[in-house]
C-alpha cells in the first residue's frame, strides 16, 4: 500500500511539473521597422498641352496669310525620336482615308530658369533658341544635369507656319492640327501610336478679328488621335494611391489609373532635396508593375496591351457617349512600385541612412521616347513623405 | 519576455520526460505487478506534440493517460486522453496598427499576436501487442474528438475549436514487473475541421496587406492537420495477481 502512495505520488509530481508551464505567451509583440505612410495627391501638372491658332484673312484663303501658330507646353526631350506637326485633311472625302500633311515651318523654343543673381537673389532667366524652316523638332537636353528632371517643364514650344512655308495650296483644308513623335525623319504619316496632341479647328472658340485676320484659338487635346471622332482617346488623369516607407523598402501603390496614352507609361521618381529644401536629385524607381504578387508584371506597355488582365480592364471613357469599339482603353485598377535602398545607392545618403534627404514621391507620365530614368515634366501624382523618413532619426526605432 | 524568446523546446521536453520515465521506473521497480488477459491497465504519459506546421501552433508539452482492457493476449480496447497547453506561433498572426492621418503622414506598427490555448484530446482505440519475452512492441489506432479552448482574455471572450479526431501510432512496452513496467510511443494525432485562423486573436481585421513579402508567409491552411506526438509513459495493472500466478497468458506489459 504504501509503495502505491509513493508511485501515485511521484506521478502526481511528474504531472505536475509538466503542467505548470512558467512561461506565457505574451499577447502582442512588435515585429520589425515600423512603416511611414502618406497619401499621393493628383497633381496633373505639367501634362503635354498647349494650343493653336488659325489666322486666316476674312477675305479668300491666302499662301501668306492662312497660318497657323502651335504653343506646346510639357514636352519632354527625346532620346530617339522628334517631335513633327501635321495637318489632318479630316474633312476629305468620304469613304477616302484622312491626308496627313508634315508641316514646316519656324520653332522658337523659350527657356525659363531660376538663377541667382550677384546680390545673392534668385531671378528668372529666359533663354530661347529659333530653328527656321525645320518639319520636326526636339527639346535640348539637360546636359549639365542628366539625371535630373528634363527641361520640358520650363520650356514653352512656339511653331508657325503657314500655307507657302508648309507646300500647302490654298485648296487644302487645314482642320486638323496633328503632333506626333517619329523616330522616321522623313515620315509621311504619323506613327500610328505616337498621335498624342491634336486640335481640331472646328472645335475651337469663335474667330476673334486680330490684325486684319479672323482668328480661331483652340486647345490641343492629350490622348491618341483617331480621324474618326468615335475612336479619339482623351487621357484626363485620375485615380489615388499611397506611399509607404518600412526600413530599406518604398512601396507606392496605385489605384483606378487611366490608360495612358499610347507611347506613354506610368514611372516613379523620389525627389531628394537638401538642408535648404534645394532640389538635388530625381531618383527613379521604376516603371509601375503589378502589386504583389505579380511584381515581375511590368506595365509600361499598359498603354497598348493588356500586361495584366487582373490589373487592366475595360474601361469606357466618361467622355463617350455609346459603345467603345476595341481595342478599348484599359484602365489600371491597381499598380505598384516597388524600391530598395539596397538595390538603389542614390536612395542611401553618404552616411549610410535610408531615404534621407528623399522628400517627395512623383509618380509621372512619361515618354517611351524619353530617356527612361530621367523624370519627365508630367507628374500625374504627388507626396510629401513624412519628415521622419526624410530626416531619418539616428537611431531608428524599431 | 517576449514571444520570441519563449518556446518548449524539444530537448526540454525530452528532459522532462526522461526525468519522469526515471521517476517511475524507479517507483515501480520495487511494485510487483503483473499483466493477464481481461485486466485494465493504465498507463500514465508525458511527453510533446510537435504540430503540423499548419496548425499555427508551437511545440508543446503533453500529459496523457491511457486506460486499456485485455481483450486476448495481443489485443485490447481502451481509452486515451492527452491534454497539452501550446502557444500559437506569434508570427502567424500578424496584424498592423496605424496612427495618424493618412492624407499627412501616418505610422504603422506591425504586431504579433499569440496566445496560449489549452488542447484536450479524448480518442477510443485499439491496441494490438506483440509480446516478445521483456519487450512488448504495440500498435494502437482510434478516433474521438479534440478540443481546444483559447484564451478567452485575449479573445474577449469564450472561444474553442473542436472536431474529430483520429489516433494512429506505436511503440515499445518494457516490463519493469508483473505489474508495472514503461512505455515509448510515437503517434499521429489528427485534428479535422481544424481552422487555424480561429487562432487569431484580432479576427484578422488588420492584416498587413503593403509589406506582404516582407514577413514569413503564414503556412497554406489546411482542414485536417497531422501532429506527431511522441511521449513516455508508466503502465501499471491495478488488479490482483493473475490466475495461476507468475506470468500467465498475458505475460508482458
Amino acid at each position: 500500500m504504501r509503495r502505491r502512495l509513493v508511485l501515485a505520488a511521484l506521478t502526481a509530481t511528474v504531472a505536475l511539473v509538466a503542467a505548470c508551464e512558467s512561461e506565457r505567451a505574451i499577447i502582442t509583440s512588435p515585429a520589425g521597422a515600423r512603416a511611414y505612410g502618406t497619401t499621393l495627391g493628383l497633381a496633373s501638372t505639367n501634362l503635354p498641352r498647349g494650343s493653336v491658332r488659325f489666322p486666316a484673312p476674312a477675305t479668300a484663303p491666302s499662301t501668306t496669310l492662312d497660318s497657323v501658330v502651335v504653343t506646346l507646353l510639357g514636352l519632354d526631350s527625346l532620346a530617339d525620336a522628334r517631335y513633327v506637326v501635321w495637318v489632318v485633311d479630316s474633312a476629305a472625302t468620304t469613304g477616302q482615308p484622312a491626308r496627313f500633311r508634315r508641316l514646316r515651318g519656324i520653332v522658337t523654343q523659350t527657356y525659363t530658369d531660376t538663377v541667382t543673381n550677384k546680390l545673392g537673389d534668385p531671378e528668372g532667366q529666359t533663354y530661347v533658341q529659333t530653328f527656321a524652316n525645320v518639319d520636326s523638332f526636339n527639346l535640348r537636353t539637360a546636359a549639365a544635369a542628366p539625371t535630373r528632371q528634363g527641361i520640358g517643364a520650363r520650356t514653352v514650344t512656339r511653331f508657325v507656319t503657314n500655307r507657302a512655308l508648309s507646300g500647302l495650296a490654298v485648296s487644302d483644308s487645314i482642320q486638323t492640327i496633328l503632333v506626333s513623335i517619329e523616330k522616321d525623319g522623313a515620315a509621311t504619316t504619323p506613327s500610328a501610336t505616337r498621335r498624342f496632341l491634336w486640335a481640331r479647328r472646328a472645335d475651337a472658340a469663335a474667330a476673334v478679328a486680330i490684325g486684319g485676320r479672323n482668328t480661331r484659338t483652340g486647345s490641343l487635346v492629350f490622348g491618341n488621335f483617331t480621324v474618326n471622332r468615335d475612336s479619339m482617346y482623351v487621357f484626363t488623369p485620375g485615380g489615388s494611391g499611397r506611399v509607404y516607407v518600412r526600413d530599406d523598402v518604398i512601396i507606392v501603390n496605385d489605384s483606378s489609373l487611366p490608360r495612358p496614352p499610347l507611347g506613354f507609361y506610368y514611372a516613379t521618381y523620389a525627389l531628394k532635396r537638401d538642408s535648404v529644401n534645394a532640389a538635388i536629385d530625381t531618383i527613379f524607381l521604376g516603371a509601375q508593375h503589378s502589386p504583389y504578387p505579380r511584381r515581375n508584371i511590368s506595365l509600361i506597355d499598359a498603354d497598348s496591351v493588356q500586361a495584366d488582365p487582373e490589373a487592366q480592364v475595360d474601361v469606357i471613357p466618361s467622355n463617350y457617349p455609346g459603345s467603345w469599339a476595341r481595342p478599348s482603353p484599359r484602365a489600371i485598377l491597381f499598380a505598384s512600385t516597388r524600391a530598395s535602398s539596397d538595390t538603389i545607392a542614390a536612395l542611401v545618403d553618404p552616411k549610410g541612412k535610408k531615404f534621407a534627404g528623399i522628400a517627395q514621391i512623383f509618380v509621372s507620365l512619361e515618354s517611351k521616347n524619353a530617356l527612361q530614368g530621367r523624370l519627365g515634366p508630367a507628374i500625374v501624382f504627388r507626396a510629401d513623405l513624412p519628415n521622419i523618413v526624410r530626416n531619418p532619426p539616428q537611431n531608428p526605432p524599431q | 519576455m517576449t514571444l520570441s524568446s519563449y518556446h518548449s523546446s524539444p530537448k526540454a521536453i525530452l528532459t522532462r520526460a526522461a526525468v519522469a520515465a526515471l521517476v517511475m521506473a524507479g517507483g515501480a521497480s520495487a511494485i510487483d505487478a503483473q499483466v493477464a488477459v481481461h485486466q485494465f491497465s493504465i498507463t500514465t504519459r508525458a511527453g510533446g506534440i510537435h504540430f503540423d506546421r499548419a496548425a499555427s501552433l508551437k511545440t508543446a508539452a503533453l500529459l496523457g493517460l491511457d486506460a486499456e482492457y485485455s481483450l486476448t493476449r495481443n489485443f485490447g480496447i481502451g481509452t486515451s486522453i492527452n491534454v497539452s497547453r501550446p502557444n500559437t506561433r506569434a508570427e502567424d498572426f500578424l496584424s498592423v496598427l496605424t496612427f495618424g492621418l493618412g492624407a499627412t503622414g501616418d505610422t504603422t506598427l506591425f504586431v504579433q499576436t499569440g496566445q496560449s490555448v489549452s488542447l484536450i484530446e479524448g480518442s477510443i482505440v485499439g491496441v494490438g501487442r506483440f509480446p516478445a519475452g521483456r519487450f512488448t512492441p504495440f500498435v494502437l489506432g482510434g478516433g474521438g474528438l479534440y478540443g481546444m479552448f483559447l484564451d478567452p482574455e485575449i479573445n474577449a471572450g469564450s472561444r474553442r475549436m473542436s472536431g474529430i479526431s483520429g489516433t494512429v501510432g506505436g511503440g515499445l512496452a518494457v516490463r519493469l514487473s508483473d505489474r508495472a513496467g514503461i512505455q515509448f510511443d510515437a503517434r499521429d494525432l489528427v485534428f479535422t475541421k481544424y481552422r487555424a485562423s480561429r487562432l487569431d486573436p484580432t479576427g484578422q481585421r488588420s492584416p498587413n496587406t503593403i509589406f506582404i513579402e516582407d514577413f514569413p508567409a503564414a503556412p497554406s491552411r489546411k482542414e485536417t492537420v497531422h501532429n506527431f506526438m511522441f511521449s513516455l509513459g508508466f503502465r501499471y495493472l491495478p488488479g490482483g495477481a493473475p490466475q495461476g500466478g507468475g506470468r500467465g497468458e498475458g505475460s508482458g506489459t
